[in-house]
């Protein structure tokens, strides 16, 4: 049996303790992935919550020997499809999202560091605003392996599709934002990057 | 896919690029807080009562079913051959139990009428 599936055994008998230790374990990591994805933290805390209850109401059919990230992941990512298939308006943008943390931040620091922390959000966005353009499937699969980390087996496992099939999207994904960064990046003249 | 694509560098210089971009991401939100945990809490304690009350009726249902079945119903099944034909046909239905008798009965147990 898989260690998620002690904590499921427990949570199906009603185990509200069980299903809490599922939750510290796993919450941070979906709502990042969820909020790389929706950009909007207020729908990104109504999906995690969505997503733990539907753990709790489907425990009973989940396969013990598997672990129940992947399974989460797959039900968030759902869950954060619709909310953006159903209203487009709530879409956050990137510095809209960030500005305020970043500008606390430049405060704190001295006026070098202050340049160097600018500079950095500049790229941070940049790099960001491709990710958001790019299309859902493509943002997925980039969000699951570079911020989640995901081999390219989890990432099928987690979205129902061949491996082959997640190596193709994220070959797409890249490549779409190695066009997107050359074409509107503020660092068009000193590229972080080799393109290839 | 191109042919080459086994051979592909993830983590190249526009993989560190998106990992660093997407890893320093702000705090925002209330996200996997306690707040969120007990609402998530809430939300799971109704389902139980929920459950509790669904399996509650489940049960109910198949036993006194059962005793209808054996007890009333099972009557009415035996005693119809002989009382179908004859003038008193009629009492047959001293042994039917309405459809919304297993419903009600909870709430007027034995008082209720069998019709």
């Amino acid at each position: 049996m898989h260690e998620d599936g002690y904590w499921l055994e427990l949570i199906r008998r009603g185990d509200h303790e069980a299903f809490a230790c599922l939750y510290e374990k796993y919450s941070k990591a979906v709502y990042r992935a969820v909020l790389a994805v929706a950009r909007d933290p207020v729908a990104a805390d109504e999906i995690l919550q969505e997503t733990f209850v539907r753990l709790y109401q489907h425990a009973d059919s989940l396969d013990l020997e598997r672990p129940v990230l992947p399974w989460l992941h797959r039900v968030a990512i759902n869950l954060t499809y619709n909310w953006i298939m159903r209203d487009q308006r709530r879409f956050v943008s990137l510095d809209d999202l960030s500005g305020r943390w970043y500008a606390l931040r430049a405060l704190a620091g001295t006026a070098v560091e202050v340049e160097r922390q600018v500079e950095q959000r500049e790229r941070i966005s940049a790099v960001r605003a491709a990710i958001e353009k790019l299309d859902f499937d493509h943002r997925v699969v980039i969000v699951l392996f570079y911020l989640q980390g995901f081999s390219l087996a989890e990432i099928g496992e987690t979205l129902s599709i061949p491996v082959g099939t997640a190596k193709s999207r994220l070959h797409y994904a890249r490549k779409a934002l190695e066009r997107r960064l050359l074409a509107e990046s503020p660092f068009k003249g000193e590229v972080a990057y080799e393109p290839s | 896919m191109n042919r080459h694509e086994h051979e592909t560098d993830w983590d190249d210089e526009l993989g560190r690029l998106i990992r660093w971009s997407l890893r320093t991401q702000p705090p925002t939100g209330s996200g996997a807080s306690r707040e969120t945990w007990l609402r998530i809490e809430q939300r799971t304690r109704a389902l139980d009562q929920e459950r509790r009350l669904k399996r509650g009726w489940r049960w109910w249902l198949s036993h006194v079913g059962q005793v209808l079945n054996e007890h009333t119903l099972g009557s009415e099944a035996m005693w119809s051959p002989s009382l179908a034909g004859g003038a008193r046909g009629a009492g047959v239905l001293r042994y039917r139990i309405p459809a919304a008798w297993p419903v009600l009965w909870p709430l007027y147990g034995p008082a209720l009428p069998i019709v």
